[in-house]
Formats: C-alpha cells, sequence, structure tokens
C-alpha cells in the first residue's frame, strides 16, 4: 500500500472516530430526579412551588410537579433547556423559567427546580442519597 | 409482421414478472378495498424502509455475481451495531450514525469474509452465499446469545437475560424509532412524505450512477461480462469482486439500520433472517434478473411486491372470508418468485439463444 493511500485511509478512520464520539456526545440519553422541594441558602429561603409543569424543550411531554414531588425526566445531549412552568393553586400559569444547564454542570442525579428557576443557586444538582 | 410477434414475444418474456404481478394487483386491489390514498401512503413508507437493501444488491450483480443472498451478513452486522447504541442509550439521528459507524468495521469484515469465500467457488456464487448466511447465522446468535453480557460488556440490564449474559428477544429501537423519517416532516394531500430517507436512497442511487462510470465500475461491467477476458484484459478479477461484495454487505448493513430505524423495534435473533429473501425477491419482481438489474427494477420491484404484501390478506378476506390465505400468499410468493425468477432466467437464456441462432442463420440465408 503507498503511503498516501495509508494516510487517507487513517484520515477516513479518524473522521469516523470523531464523528462517532459527535453521535455518542450528542444523542446520549440519561435520566435525572427533578424535584419540587423548599431550599434554603444562608441568607434566603425559597419555598417549593405550589405546583410546576417540567419539561426539556422539544422533549417529551411535561412532567406535573405538586409541592415536595419528584419524578424521572430523560435528557438527551450535553446541553439542555429546561422549561418550568410556575402554577397556582388552580393550576393557572404563574411564572415561566426557561434555564439552559450543561451536563458538566450537574454535581449528580438530582436537580432541584426551586434554585435552578432562581439562577441556578448553589446546590440545585447533587446526588441522590 | 414476424418480426414484430417476435419483438413483443421477446418484450413479455423479457418483463414476465412485473407484468404478472401487475395483473395480480389489478385483481386484487379492487377486491381488498383499500383506498388509494392508504395504498399511497403503504407504499411510501414501504419504499422507504426497504429501498436501501434493495439497492445493496445492484452491485454484485453488476460484477456478474448474481444475488448476493450474503447480504444477511451485512444486516446482521447492522443490528450489532444496533445493539451496542441501544445498550448506550444514544437516540435520535446521532443514535442512527453511531449504530452505522459501529457496524461498518463488522461490516466490512464479514464482507471480506463473504466475498473470499465466493472467490472460492466462482460460479456458484448465489447457492455459496446464501448457505453462508446460514452458517454466519450460528456464529451470529452464538456472540449475541452468549458473548454479550460474557465477554461483551452490557452496561444496560434491561436489555440482557436475566441469566446475566445474552440479549433478550426484542430490542427496542423507540428512541430511534421513524428518526430519519420524520426529520424533514412533509405531508402533501394528508400523505406523510419521509423526505429525509428519501434524500438519503435518492443519494445512494446518485453513488450508484457515479460508480458505473469509474474505473472500478467498468472493471466490474467487465468482469459481470466474461471473467477471462477480464482477466486477460489485466483487470484484477477477484479483487474486483471482493470490493463488489464488500460495497455489498456495508449497504446493506447500512440498510438494515434503516429498515430497523421505521420498524422501532429488533428481533434481535430474526430479524435479518428474512432481509435478504424479500429483498431479492422485491428486486426480482421487479423485471431484474440474475445477471441484470437497474434502479428501476429496485423501485418497481419494491412497490408491486410490497403493494401484494399489503393487498392480499384483506383481498383472502373478501374472496373467501379468510385473511390467513393472505398470509399464506404472501410467504409463498416471496420464496416462489424467486424460484420463479430463477426458473424464467434459465428459459430467457434458452430463448436468447435460439433467437441468436435464427438471427445468425438468417443474417446467413441473405
Amino acid at each position: 500500500m503507498k503511503p498516501r493511500q495509508i494516510l487517507v485511509n487513517l484520515a477516513i478512520i479518524a473522521m469516523m472516530a470523531f464523528v462517532a464520539f459527535i453521535s455518542y456526545m450528542n444523542g446520549k440519553t440519561s435520566m435525572i430526579y427533578v424535584e419540587n422541594l423548599p431550599f434554603e441558602t444562608g441568607a434566603a429561603a425559597y419555598p417549593a412551588f405550589e405546583a410546576a409543569m417540567v419539561g426539556v424543550e422539544g422533549g417529551p411531554p411535561p412532567l406535573f410537579l405538586e409541592e415536595g414531588d419528584r419524578d424521572v425526566l430523560t435528557i438527551v445531549g450535553r446541553t439542555h433547556v429546561l422549561l418550568i412552568e410556575e402554577l397556582d393553586s388552580n393550576d393557572n400559569v404563574v411564572n415561566t423559567y426557561r434555564v439552559t444547564f450543561k451536563n458538566s454542570e450537574l454535581k449528580g442525579k438530582v436537580v432541584n427546580i426551586v434554585p435552578l428557576s432562581h439562577g441556578k443557586l448553589p446546590g440545585w444538582s447533587y446526588p441522590l442519597d | 409482421m414476424n418480426k414484430k410477434a417476435d419483438l413483443l414475444k421477446h418484450y413479455l418474456i423479457q418483463n414476465a414478472v412485473p407484468i404478472l404481478f401487475i395483473a395480480v394487483s389489478a385483481f386484487a386491489i379492487p377486491i381488498s378495498q383499500f383506498s388509494g390514498t392508504y395504498l399511497v401512503q403503504e407504499m411510501l413508507v414501504r419504499l422507504s424502509r426497504n429501498s436501501f437493501l434493495v439497492l445493496s444488491l445492484l452491485i454484485p450483480i453488476m460484477a456478474g455475481m448474481g444475488l448476493n443472498f450474503g447480504m444477511v451478513l451485512g444486516a446482521m452486522a447492522g443490528q450489532i451495531g444496533l445493539i451496542f447504541m441501544s445498550d448506550w442509550s444514544v437516540v435520535g439521528v446521532p443514535g442512527v450514525i453511531l449504530a452505522a459507524i459501529i457496524s461498518t468495521p463488522l461490516a466490512i469484515a464479514l464482507g471480506w469474509l463473504c466475498g473470499t469465500i465466493l472467490n472460492l467457488a466462482k460460479g456458484r456464487e448465489m447457492v455459496t452465499s446464501f448457505i453462508l448466511g446460514f452458517f454466519m447465522n450460528g456464529v451470529y446468535q452464538l456472540v449475541v446469545l452468549y458473548g454479550f453480557g460474557s465477554v461483551v460488556p452490557m452496561t444496560n440490564p434491561a436489555m440482557v437475560l436475566s441469566r446475566g449474559f445474552g440479549i433478550r428477544n426484542v430490542t427496542n429501537l423507540e428512541g430511534i424509532r421513524k428518526c430519519l423519517d420524520n426529520l424533514m416532516p412533509l405531508n402533501i394531500l394528508g400523505i406523510d412524505i419521509p423526505l429525509a430517507t428519501f434524500l438519503i436512497i435518492g443519494l445512494f442511487c446518485l453513488f450508484v450512477l457515479w460508480f458505473r462510470g469509474t474505473k472500478l465500475g467498468q472493471d466490474m461491467r467487465a468482469v459481470g461480462q466474461d471473467m477471462k477476458v477480464a482477466g486477460d484484459a489485466g483487470i484484477p478479477v477477484e479483487r474486483t469482486r471482493l470490493i463488489a461484495i464488500i460495497i455489498s454487505t456495508v449497504l446493506a448493513c447500512y440498510g438494515q439500520i434503516i429498515f430497523l430505524q421505521n420498524i422501532g423495534t429488533m428481533n434481535t435473533y430474526n430479524s435479518h433472517e428474512q432481509a435478504g429473501m424479500f429483498a431479492i425477491a422485491s428486486l426480482l419482481v421487479g423485471g431484474a434478473s440474475v445477471s441484470r438489474a437497474s434502479i428501476f427494477n429496485v423501485f418497481l420491484g419494491v412497490v408491486l411486491f410490497h403493494l401484494m404484501f399489503v393487498v392480499s390478506p384483506m383481498a383472502g378476506k373478501y374472496l373467501i372470508g379468510e385473511a390467513q390465505l393472505g398470509e399464506y400468499f404472501r410467504v409463498f410468493v416471496s420464496y416462489g418468485i424467486i424460484s420463479l425468477a430463477l426458473v424464467l432466467h434459465a428459459w430467457r437464456r434458452q430463448k436468447d439463444r435460439e433467437r441468436a441462432r435464427r438471427s445468425l442463420r438468417g443474417a446467413a440465408g441473405e
């Protein structure tokens, strides 16, 4: 085999490996637990939402979480846009939050939507006990 | 007048199978009572699902290797890629691409194995590749049933049998179901058209057309016409045949991935078995023969063959109150048509020889 041919073959293999890696990173699904729990920092306390609809933009139908609820959400890829609709006692939308986060920002499998929707307060994600 | 009748007879002989299918469909469609919209939708879905697999058969025919029953090897490679993709929970179009990339080296290796064996069995390629498919099916089952989960690590316990190794009978492909078909949704008059899949198929058709004009494509045609003459002309016959089978196997692998993404579920141990048989039957129904096939034959064949698949159960039900007859008819048709095409091929060759002899005599007489 000529050296040029070997180089071309190696380039093809490298390109395929790169495309496979990109595909894996962008198509990999993972499960996270989303919860609607009250949150406290040293300075302030944030009550849980009365109820909330939580879903991933362009993803499956959103989850309905009452105060204190936790459910499983499937996320795909590396970057996610979470849509959180805060509901009142009559299930009317009070506030809508659109939060973007990356897999690298997750500290664990659990995501609390209360600190997340208040500007990603430290502790919005933590490992499952 | 005699010449015209002879030409007509020749045309009818050349296209006996599609004419027969068109006649049977024309009889069965009104009886089945399906609406035109439903049939058009079904045909579009089946065209997008099956065309790639059938197109993968064209290149070995060009190289004179007949119908590549060894395409099931490619289908097996595609399924192994899909098993890995499911295990790693990769979904959507990236999942399809990943499965294709994982299975490509495997398909190349299997194609090389198949091509090497077929080079040892020149003139008996079809029966050899048919039996090779059965042999490799055994190897596939051994690997998937015993290797996966023990030698090959699996991360998703839902895919593994309860004993701890071996893949379950059914692999769920819900994550990639119709991801290609729905990538560019198009709806015309209430009929959904899987545009992205058709674009891929169209690109493949362009590839086949381009490939025919390349040096390798010309070599394949020369080898297909006469191996001895091609060899004397300096064409590496065995290498050319090997490449034809490798390309066919790799394309069959991609075809099986496209097929299964449309279905959305994979019968781990059986899905590949029927891939070759149905693809070959479709091609033959389209008017192709063991030695001659075109892109038009592929599309005509897929439409006619699957039209029969769709209408026959209902036609059977309305005709004699038994839908089971239609199901029987499906299997009967797919196997029967391959036998019929092979018989017709031998008959056509005999008739062509007679015609050539007659025309030579006529020329000598003048």
